[in-house]
């Protein structure tokens, strides 16, 4: 019995603090904007040239790992479905499988995950070795908010990145679907895309940019929370790095997932099954 | 310059503590102080116990709050203040401390110009001249466009110390200022401080080091600080 309390005060706990981090996630989200929107003093000048650092560390740096993954979930997803739906017919639905795997599901997730691990990782440790050198104490010592000069241009660039970094995603997997079909299914170009464009739908576009949007953000925000927490040495920054990985995957597991549950209840409920 | 000019910050003609005890990160008490005021026009050398004057200061610098107790500045508890609603005290507040907090991803230059450049109280080119000018006069020219991790140790100390004081603060607060600086270059530093000091635009200047007599250029009063109250050692030698 005793156990069984434990194990329940235990998961508790766990809850609490995954629902706590999240909403002093979002507050720190909310007061980094705010900071640099009412700090009349600041020069966006400096903020912009952060901003565009940012987009290009994380955005194009990493075009070539992401047309990779393109290319290949793009290639396996036509190869495996085309086979067999010749078999059974319903080639008209390649669109469709596209729209659902790569653009819904696979190009969000998978350019997030991208993201965490190339530039989450960076921002988590720059930060935090600006906290151990005193680069943070300094800039507020100078009257610049470290919430507007380090947060928000590293949220901004993170959240244009994710974004246009996903559409690259879906624009290359296309590609790669129909280079799977040349080898060995040999469909018309035109018709392969008339089918991809006919599968699109304003839902879509509306789930695309929800979840890379809040990718985008929860991802550099729980970055760079983690490495402001630093508190003592050099040797915590490893730890924050870690940590700022871990969550951030986690988080954007789980919010994709519950976005796709939504999604599909509500499309259950349109149709009058629910 | 234009920073006479500035509209930005809050001229500063009191500074004072009320009821203060500040502790350090490792719970030490480093200063029980029931009230004590700086006087504008005066120089302040802190002496004591290592780490306390440094407590001190990041205090008057507005980076860490006390325990208990208030800062006053004009009369104005300064830390219920919003971060928004400090900046035109901190724009009138240069803190030099350790190795200063360069930033490691900008060059020399862009150091000392990122509190010209974000707070724009002068232009470009005014805070280009006013850069090029200080780096002239301690021969630090050869060292503007490189990065802080390949200069020389002094070269570090040196441009922390500029930084504080290159938008002309009405308080400037010291930690070490000539710590690991060669004496030709303290002597220029000490004099180009002088020199703000007399012509007013500096009102209140607060400094600790462990050389005790090093300073006789600006004839501060020697405070102490041993976890208790601040005692003036020039009172107490009066005494």
């Amino acid at each position: 019995m005793q156990f069984i309390l434990s194990s329940i005060d235990s998961w508790g706990q766990r809850l609490l603090f995954f629902i706590k981090y999240i909403l002093e996630t979002i507050l720190l989200g909310y007061l980094a904007v705010r900071a640099t929107f009412s700090d009349k003093t600041q020069g966006f000048r400096t903020i912009y040239s952060v901003v565009s650092s940012q987009v290009y560390f994380t955005g194009w740096q990493a075009l070539p790992i992401v047309s990779v993954l393109a290319v290949a979930s793009g290639a396996a997803i036509i190869l495996q479905s085309t086979s067999q739906m010749n078999v059974l017919g319903g080639v008209e639905y390649i669109g469709e499988m596209m729209m659902i795997a790569v653009v819904r599901e696979l190009s969000p997730l998978l350019t997030a995950l991208i993201v965490i691990a190339r530039s989450g990782t960076a921002v988590a440790s720059e930060i935090g070795s600006m906290k151990v050198q005193k680069e943070v104490q300094a800039l507020e010592t100078m009257g610049i908010d470290p919430l507007s000069y380090i947060v928000f241009p590293r949220l901004a660039g993170g959240v244009i990145s994710v974004v246009c970094l996903a559409f690259y995603y879906n624009l290359i997997a296309v590609v790669g679907g129909y280079l799977a079909t040349i080898f060995f299914h040999q469909i018309d170009f035109y018709y392969y895309l008339n089918l991809i464009l006919e599968a699109v739908s304003p839902e879509d576009i509306f789930l695309f940019l929800v979840k890379n949007i809040f990718s985008g953000a929860m991802i550099f925000i729980i970055c760079c929370r983690q490495g402001l927490s630093l508190k003592v040495s050099s040797f915590e920054v490893p730890i924050v790095t870690t940590k700022a990985v871990m969550l951030s995957t986690q988080y954007i597991v789980l919010f994709h997932i519950l976005v796709t549950g939504l999604f599909y209840l509500h499309r259950l409920n349109g149709l009058g099954v629910l | 310059m234009g920073f006479e000019n500035s509209k930005l910050r809050t001229a500063v003609d009191r500074i004072s503590l009320e009821s203060v005890l500040l502790k350090d990160i490792k719970g030490q008490v480093c200063l029980v102080e029931p009230k004590f005021s700086f006087q504008a026009g005066k120089v302040y050398q802190l002496s004591g116990k290592l780490g306390f004057c440094s407590e001190l200061m990041r205090m008057l610098a507005l980076i860490k709050k006390p325990d208990e107790g208030e800062l006053l500045i004009n009369g104005e508890s300064v830390f219920e203040l919003t971060f928004n609603e400090s900046i035109p005290y901190k724009l009138n507040i240069g803190y030099g401390f350790d190795t200063g907090g360069l930033i490691n991803n900008k060059t020399i230059f862009e150091n000392l110009m990122l509190p010209l450049e974000y707070h724009r109280e002068i232009t470009y080119d005014e805070a280009c001249q006013v850069i090029d000018s200080y780096l002239e006069l301690f021969s630090l020219s050869e060292y503007r466009d490189v990065r802080p991790a390949l200069v020389p140790g002094f070269v570090r100390k040196l441009v922390c110390i500029i930084r504080s004081f290159i938008h002309q603060p009405e308080i400037l607060i010291l930690d070490g200022p000539t710590t690991a600086v060669d004496m030709d270059r303290s002597a220029i530093l000490k004099r180009e401080i002088k020199r703000q000091l007399d012509s007013g635009s500096l009102k209140f200047l607060i400094f600790s080091t462990s050389y005790e007599d090093g300073f006789r250029l600006w004839d501060p009063i020697k405070l102490s600080l041993f976890g208790e109250s601040i005692v003036e050692n020039n009172k107490k030698e009066a005494s």
